[in-house]
């Protein structure tokens, strides 16, 4: 396949507009997004783990773990067109004013902003998205672990918030490898981040509120007017990008497996 | 069948006396009807009865477990002056502690399973604290077998040793009841005489409540017995009195109706 | 030594539970809130004609696109049962543990695989070396890549399920290994293998990236497995809801409803076909 040859060096800063392939932003914009989405997941899995395990009667945190595969099923598309149509006014009427009126001496945070897209909006719905994946392997982790030491762990006087602390700290392992899992989901997301990235094809964001993207999102965007191309390089390095997010892809999701000892599937239960 | 208090009043205090303990679940099913008990200081005292007379549930009322069964408690529980079942459950269980009848010991080392509970309830410097530890370790007979290493895991620990770990992991609270739900039920015979020895030794300086199926172990290390049956108590007093129909007996039968009969 | 007082650790308890249940609920509000949201749009936007026309994502009707995602998504499970059925039996029957295991690697791995990957693998391989251009087949094949994972999975939990004693009794009166295969395991793994299907097509019909590049858009229908394109409902999500248009945007909407509701209706047979088994056995 002529068409996979690697390219020598297309990965670099970013370039004037033109016959450059700097994939830097898109770099970038995967990290952060993932970053981002899974600073919000993992205390979130967390504390709802504690609380549906430890504080709520055994019904309740099946049901709400069956609106967890409910929420796996929908497609990306949809949940794009939600932040496109909901997520991004709400952020730029209500959020963003709020944090460049709060946050403003951050220059990060400085703004204005100008669209509802980039950063926040795509992070926001990757967050949701991986929530059910993380959450599925932690709980499960925990319900496995909660039969046997519970009692003996509140026998001796500990609050059921203590008790759960503990028992997650037992299934740290698994917890960690939910997090993996749940980054090798984020690093692949594509339709969801494409519609509330803002693409962003050459520019680095200056701040929050700029339009960004993901090497996913990119690739999905760019794909079709790299046929344009004729020399046939604009495609050697989107084919060269799509061939280092596999990797990484593979790598986490593979790290997730061998430290929780499953992967999930979306709609498994457990 | 009405429970039956021990004809003669004994030294020692009452440390917990249990009046009319109801327990049910919530579809109504009763599991214990009305159950009068004491349990003697300094002493050990055991229930025992057929799987499924509520012998377990009995022993978690003391120690505020069975709530989290979801199950309903009535009744009274007299314990150093207060009605247990309405004081802190979290005092509670630091004063009445347990073990389990599989020894489940944490997936941690030695010396923190020891330190676990302690480090709930106390701020202790690191000092304080391998005091506590290898206190707890000799009062059960490990500290010798395990001094060398106890950063080693607690799952490489045999059988008996690991519950003997769990005892000292309970002691550690200083409790001044301790509960024993079939402690040696999964243990060999070496491990069981161990711990049988270990409590017999305890019992000068806690109360213990065992509760067990083994009516030979029972027998040799019972201070006061409690027989349970389909939720009641059908016969109790001091050891000598309830059991000795059994010994008579002979050799072999634990059917509590023959000896019911004879004695 | 000092004690930790009862009161602090009280207070942490209660405000740990308070907050995670408190997450707990607004998660499922958000939930809620997007399901809500779009089938309100959609109601809001509706016209009869959506649904009886073919259209071009952003004017006329859905049928095309309706007809194009089940034809999409059904021959990618054909595709991929065979594939995927057979690499199920292999690992539960033929291979030795490590053989065994590695395959299950391999099949649990591309999973993890993004979905554009696929997209553009199916597109450079499919579409552009094998000729066969943006069409069902390219389309489909990519799809089933990515099912093949889903029913893998099923199929080998569904023989595993069977009891072990009607297996032995099948090997006791003679069977050869494929008869017990075909005739005990595969028949009484039916139910959870129907149900992994419609999980793996639920899923299927979701998907957009890798079809924009293998399977393109059709105004109309397919007239042939190859170098005739498809249209496929998220495609017009995506498309219909960039538009400043109301009306493509209305199409967006009534498409992700359809979506919605048909996936939650093949989830909802597929718990429900799996809570039977699990009941039975």
């Amino acid at each position: 396949m002529t068409n996979q040859e690697p390219v020598p060096g297309p990965f670099g800063f970013r370039a004037s507009p033109g016959a450059s392939f700097g994939a830097l932003l898109f770099l970038f914009g995967t990290a952060a997004t993932s970053a981002l989405a899974l600073a919000i997941v993992v205390p979130v899995t967390l504390i709802t783990t504690i609380a549906l395990a430890m504080h709520t009667p055994r019904h309740m945190s099946r049901a709400v773990g069956a609106s967890m595969q409910l929420f796996a099923a929908i497609p990306s598309v949809v949940y794009g067109l939600w932040g496109i149509v909901f997520l991004e006014p709400l952020l730029l009427k209500y959020v963003f004013p709020w944090t460049e009126a709060t946050l403003g001496f951050i220059p990060w945070f400085r703004g204005p902003a100008t669209s509802g897209s980039g950063l926040v909006a795509s992070s926001l719905v990757l967050a949701l998205m991986v929530l059910p994946i993380t959450s599925t392997i932690v709980l499960d982790s925990f319900r496995s672990l909660q039969s046997r030491f519970q009692a003996p762990i509140l026998s001796l006087g500990a609050t059921r918030t203590e008790a759960g602390i503990a028992i997650l700290g037992f299934a740290r392992r698994q917890v960690v490898g939910a997090v993996f899992l749940g980054l090798g989901r984020a690093l692949g997301e594509t339709m969801a981040v494409l519609m509330t990235c803002g693409g962003a094809i050459n520019m680095m964001p200056v701040d929050i509120y700029s339009p960004i993207n993901t090497m996913a999102a990119a690739l999905a965007a760019l794909l079709d007017s790299a046929f344009i191309d004729a020399s046939g390089m604009a495609l050697s390095a989107l084919a060269e990008l799509g061939l280092f997010l596999m990797i990484i892809s593979l790598a986490s999701s593979a790290a997730g497996r061998a430290l929780a000892g499953r992967i999930v599937l979306r709609g498994e239960a457990r | 069948m009405m429970s039956t208090r021990a004809s003669e009043a004994r030294e020692g205090d009452v440390a917990i006396s249990m009046r009319g303990i109801r327990v049910s679940a919530p579809g109504g099913a009763e599991i214990l009807r009305g159950i009068d008990l004491d349990v003697y200081a300094g002493a050990i005292n055991t229930i025992v009865g057929p799987s499924g007379s509520g012998k377990t549930t009995l022993l978690k009322v003391m120690n505020r477990l069975v709530e989290l069964d979801g199950l309903r408690v009535e009744g009274r529980v007299e314990f150093r002056g207060r009605d247990l079942l309405k004081a802190d459950p979290y005092w509670v269980r630091r004063q009445i502690g347990m073990v389990f009848q599989s020894p489940n010991p944490f997936p941690m080392s030695i010396y923190d399973n020891v330190a676990f509970g302690v480090r709930l309830h106390w701020k202790v410097s690191r000092g304080e604290l391998d005091r506590i530890v290898e206190w707890a370790l000799r009062e059960v007979g490990l500290y010798e077998e395990v001094k060398d290493d106890l950063r080693r895991s607690a799952l490489t620990l045999s059988g008996g040793q690991q519950q003997r770990l769990c005892i000292a992991r309970a002691l550690a609270v200083r409790p001044s009841v301790l509960l024993l739900d079939e402690p040696t039920s999964s243990l060999d015979p070496y491990s069981k005489d161990v711990i049988e020895k270990l409590m017999l030794r305890l019992k000068s300086e806690l109360t213990l409540v065992l509760v067990t199926h083994d009516l030979e172990q029972a027998l040799r290390v019972s201070d006061y017995v409690a027989f349970m049956k389909f939720g009641s108590i059908v016969r109790w007093g001091a050891a000598e009195e309830v059991l000795s129909g059994w010994r008579d007996a002979g050799s072999g039968s634990h059917d509590p109706r023959q000896a019911h009969n004879g004695g | 030594m000092r004690a930790r007082g009862m009161g602090m650790r009280r207070l942490r308890d209660a405000l740990v539970g308070a907050a995670g249940l408190a997450i707990s609920a607004l998660l499922l509000a958000a939930l809620l809130l997007v399901l809500a949201y779009v089938f309100y749009g959609a109601a809001l936007r509706f016209e009869p004609e959506m649904l009886l026309t073919m259209g071009n994502a952003t004017s006329g009707g859905l049928l095309n696109a309706i007809v194009g995602t089940w034809l999409l998504s059904g021959l990618a499970l054909a595709i991929s049962a065979l594939l995927a059925i057979f690499v199920a039996i292999d690992i539960a029957q033929y291979a030795g543990a490590r053989v065994g295991s590695l395959l299950r690697a391999t099949v649990d791995m591309m999973a993890a695989i993004p979905a554009m990957v696929y997209g553009l693998f199916g597109y450079l391989v499919f579409v552009i070396y094998l000729g066969m251009g943006y069409s069902l087949l390219a389309g489909s094949l990519t799809l089933s890549l990515m099912m093949i994972p889903y029913l893998a999975r099923s199929t080998e939990t569904a023989m595993g399920n069977v009891p072990k004693e009607l297996v032995a009794a099948a090997y006791a009166l003679g069977a050869s290994r494929w008869q017990v295969i075909s005739r005990v395991l595969l028949r009484f793994g039916r139910p959870l293998i129907i149900s992994g299907a419609l999980l793996a097509v639920s899923i299927g019909a979701g998907e957009t990236a890798q079809l924009l590049y293998t399977a393109g858009w059709n105004p109309g229908l397919p007239t042939w497995f190859t170098k005739s394109q498809v249209g496929y409902l998220t495609y017009v999500v995506w498309a219909g809801i960039n538009q400043p248009t109301p009306y493509p945007q209305g199409l967006a909407f009534v498409a992700s409803a359809l979506l919605v509701g048909m996936i939650f209706i093949l989830l909802l047979i597929s718990k429900w076909l799996e809570g039977r088994e699990v009941r039975r056995a």
